[in-house]
C-alpha cells in the first residue's frame, strides 16, 4: 500500500475539465515532482490533496484513508503557497507556530519547535519580525518553514521558487532538497519549470491537459519519454516524422529520402507504424568525415547561436527536408566554429533516438 | 515644440494661454488661490467659533464679543435634565447603531464579495436606499411602517433606524477593504487547521478590523447628528441632541443651546481622534 494514494481524480469546473482520471501512487518519504504546462492541472492536484479543492469523482487516500472528503483543517498537510500567503499581521514566530497553536500545543513547546524550524532554514532570531520585513527569498523559506512546524504527514508545494529572482532560486533550490532530506517528510512539489522538476523529485510525474502523461523516476523519464508531450516538454529536441520498421532485429525508422536511423523504440510500435523520432539537442554530436557512417545526417549551418558556455546550431537536412537543432558545450581552446553555410554531417546514438507512434491528428 | 515645453515648464504654458482670455502671473494665481481657500476654511469655523465663544458668555442676549466668561451655561446644561437625558440618549443610539451597522456591515460585505448569486447589483442598490432615498421620506416613512405596526417610539426604534441609515456606509467601506484581502491567506489557515470561524477570528478580522472600525466611527457620527429623520422617530424620553436644540431654537434663544452645540461639536470631533488614535497604538504595540 501506498502513502498517498490518487484514485483516478476527477475534476471539472463548470465545462472544463481540470483534471481528467489521476491515478498516481506515492510512498513514504519520497521527494515527487508534478511538472507540466499551466492550466494541466498541477495545482488543482495539489489543492485536492489537501483539502482546498473537492474532487467531482475519485479517491485520495493516505495511509489508506479516505480524506476525500474531509475538510482542509481536519487533514494533517502543510501546503506552501506560490505568493507564500503569510499572515501579514502576524509576526515570523506567530505564523511559523500557527499550525501548532491550531493543534493546542503548549506556548513552551511552540518556542522550543519555531525556534528549531527557523534554525533548519536558516533565519535564526527572526521570530519578532513581522513578513513584510523580510526579503522574497526569506519569506520563502519561513513560509516553508510553517508548513512543516506541526509535523504534517505531507508536505505540498505549489511553484515556490516562481516568484523568486534566478540566483536565489537555485540556491533555495538545493536548500528545499536539504531540507526535505533532513526532515524525511513526504514532499509533493509542483512546478512548470524543468529544471526544478528534473533536479529536485526523486520521482517526477509530467502532466498535460488533465492527463498524467508519465510518472518515473526523472532520469528515466528524461531517456525514456513515453509520449510524443514528453518528449517535447523535456529538454529540446526536433521531431523528426517517419516510418518504423523493424529489420534482421533492428528498430529502423525510414524517414524519407533514403535516410534510415537506428532508434530506441517504445513498446507500442509495429512494423509499418507512423513514428515520431525526438533528436536531443545535446544528444546530436557533429562529426567529420572519418566518424560514423550510419545513424548520420547531412545537412547545412542554416544559422548559428553563440551562447558563451554553448553554441546551437541549426543544420538544414535537404533530404528530408527539415531543420535540426545541435547545441554541444563550446570548447574555445581547440575548436574551430562552424559558420554559416558550411557543410556538416551529424550523428547520433541509436539509443538516444525516442522513437514514439506518431499522432495523426497532428501535421 | 515637444522639448519648450518640458523647458519652460507648465505654468508658464498656462499664463500664456490665460484663463478665458486673462493672462494671470502664477504669483498671483497662486495668491488668488490661497486666498479662496482661506476664506473657505474660515466660512466654515468661523460661525463654529462664535458659538463656542458664546457659550461662554455669561449675558444672556448674547453681545458679541463678551466682556467677560463664564461656565453658568454649562451649569444650567448639566441642571437641565431634558438635555442630559438627549446626551444620554444620543451617544447610546450613536455607540449601538455604530456597532449594528458595523457587524450587519461585516456580514453583508462579505456575503457580496465572497459570493455570486443573481440581482447582486440590484441587491447592492437595495443596501444603500438609506443613502439615496431623502432623510425626510425614510423620516415619514418609518413613522407610518412603525405606527402601523403598532410599535411605540422607543430608543431600541431609533438603534434601528440608525443601523440602517448607517449601513450603506459600512457596507461600502468595509466591502472595499474585502476586495483587497488576499483569499489565499484563509486557505493557509485552512489547512494550518484552522476551521472557518478560526480563521475568520484569527486572519480575516484582524486584516479587515482597520475597515470596521473607520466605518463604525461614522456611522457614530452620522447617528450623532442626524436630525432630519429622526425628529418623527423621538418622543420626549427618547429625544436627542439635534431633535432638542432645533425645538429649542423654535421657542427661544437661550445660550444654553451654544453650550449643548459645543458640547455635540466635541463628542463629533473627540470619538473619531479617539478611536483612531487607539487603533494607531494598538496597531504599534
Amino acid at each position: 500500500m501506498a502513502f498517498l494514494e490518487l484514485d483516478n481524480l476527477r475534476k471539472e469546473f463548470g465545462d472544463l475539465v481540470a483534471v481528467d482520471g489521476v491515478s498516481l501512487s506515492i510512498e513514504e518519504g519520497q521527494f515527487v515532482t508534478i511538472v507540466g504546462p499551466s492550466g494541466c492541472g498541477k495545482s488543482t492536484i495539489l489543492r485536492s490533496i489537501t483539502g482546498l479543492e473537492t474532487p467531482s469523482s475519485g479517491e485520495i487516500r493516505l495511509e489508506g484513508t479516505d480524506i476525500t472528503e474531509l475538510p482542509a483543517y481536519r487533514r494533517n498537510i502543510g501546503l506552501v503557497f506560490q505568493d507564500y500567503a503569510l499572515f501579514p499581521h502576524k509576526t515570523v514566530f506567530e505564523n511559523v507556530a500557527f499550525g501548532l497553536k491550531m493543534r493546542g500545543a503548549p506556548k513552551a513547546e511552540q518556542r522550543e519547535r519555531v525556534e528549531e524550524m527557523l534554525e533548519m532554514v536558516n533565519l535564526e532570531g527572526y521570530q519578532e519580525k513581522y513578513p513584510e520585513e523580510c526579503s522574497g527569498g526569506e519569506q520563502q523559506r519561513i513560509a516553508v518553514a510553517r508548513a512543516i512546524a506541526f509535523d504534517p504527514d505531507l508536505v505540498l508545494m505549489d511553484e515556490p521558487l516562481s516568484n523568486l529572482d534566478k540566483n536565489l532560486r537555485t540556491s533555495i533550490r538545493s536548500e528545499l532538497r536539504r531540507i526535505q532530506d533532513e526532515t524525511g517528510v513526504t514532499t509533493v512539489y509542483v512546478t512548470h519549470n524543468q529544471n526544478e522538476a528534473l533536479s529536485l523529485g526523486d520521482k517526477l510525474a509530467v502532466m498535460n491537459d488533465g492527463h498524467l502523461e508519465q510518472f518515473d523516476d526523472p532520469e528515466t523519464v528524461y531517456r525514456n519519454p513515453q509520449t510524443r508531450f514528453v518528449a517535447d516538454f523535456l529538454g529540446r529536441s526536433t521531431e523528426v516524422r517517419g516510418t518504423y520498421h523493424r529489420q534482421n532485429g533492428e528498430a529502423v525508422a525510414e524517414l524519407g529520402g533514403g535516410i534510415e536511423l537506428q532508434v530506441q523504440p517504445s513498446g507500442s510500435l509495429a512494423d509499418g507504424d507512423p513514428a515520431s523520432l525526438f533528436l536531443r539537442d545535446e544528444k546530436l554530436k557533429l562529426v567529420d568525415g572519418s566518424a560514423p557512417t550510419e545513424n548520420v545526417l547531412e545537412g547545412i549551418i542554416e544559422s548559428v547561436d553563440y551562447r558563451g558556455r554553448d553554441i546551437n546550431y541549426f543544420i538544414e537536412v535537404p533530404k528530408i527536408g527539415q531543420t535540426v537543432q545541435v547545441s554541444h558545450i563550446a570548447d574555445h581552446s581547440t575548436e574551430t566554429f562552424h559558420t554559416l553555410g558550411d557543410a556538416v554531417s551529424v550523428y547520433i546514438e541509436p539509443e538516444n533516438v525516442t522513437c514514439l507512434p506518431a499522432d495523426d491528428s497532428q501535421p | 515644440m515637444a522639448t519648450d515645453h518640458a523647458t519652460t515648464g507648465e505654468t508658464d504654458v498656462d499664463a500664456e494661454r490665460g484663463y478665458f482670455g486673462v493672462t494671470i502671473s502664477s504669483r498671483v494665481k497662486w495668491n488668488l488661490i490661497r486666498a479662496v481657500t482661506v476664506a473657505v476654511y474660515v466660512m466654515m469655523i468661523l460661525p463654529l467659533v462664535v458659538i463656542v465663544i458664546n457659550s461662554f458668555n455669561p449675558s444672556r442676549l448674547g453681545n458679541f464679543p463678551p466682556q467677560t466668561l463664564s461656565i453658568r451655561w454649562y451649569e444650567a446644561l448639566l441642571a437641565d435634565e431634558l438635555m442630559l437625558r438627549a446626551l444620554l440618549n444620543s451617544l447610546q443610539v450613536g455607540v449601538a447603531a455604530a456597532f449594528g451597522a458595523g457587524l450587519i456591515g461585516t456580514l453583508t460585505a462579505m456575503g457580496f464579495v465572497r459570493n455570486d448569486f443573481r440581482m447582486q447589483d440590484a441587491l447592492v442598490i437595495v443596501l444603500l436606499s438609506p443613502l439615496l432615498i431623502p432623510p425626510i421620506i425614510v423620516g415619514v416613512a418609518a413613522t407610518i411602517f412603525f405606527g402601523q405596526a403598532g410599535i411605540p417610539r422607543s430608543l431600541g426604534w431609533l438603534v434601528v433606524m440608525h443601523t440602517l441609515l448607517g449601513l450603506p456606509y459600512a457596507f461600502l467601506i468595509i466591502r472595499s477593504q474585502l476586495y483587497l484581502f488576499d483569499e489565499t491567506l484563509e486557505e493557509a489557515a485552512r489547512t494550518l487547521g484552522a476551521d472557518r470561524l478560526t480563521t475568520f477570528r484569527e486572519v480575516t478580522f484582524p486584516i479587515i478590523s482597520p475597515s470596521i472600525i473607520t466605518s463604525m466611527v461614522i456611522v457614530f457620527v452620522i447617528s450623532f447628528g442626524e436630525f432630519t429623520a429622526t425628529q418623527f422617530w423621538v418622543k420626549r424620553t427618547t429625544t436627542t441632541v439635534p431633535v432638542v436644540i432645533f425645538s429649542m431654537l423654535r421657542t427661544s434663544i437661550s445660550p444654553k443651546i451654544d453650550a449643548l452645540a459645543t458640547v455635540m461639536l466635541v463628542v463629533t470631533i473627540l470619538v473619531p481622534l479617539i478611536v483612531l488614535g487607539i487603533r494607531r497604538w494598538v496597531l504599534k504595540t
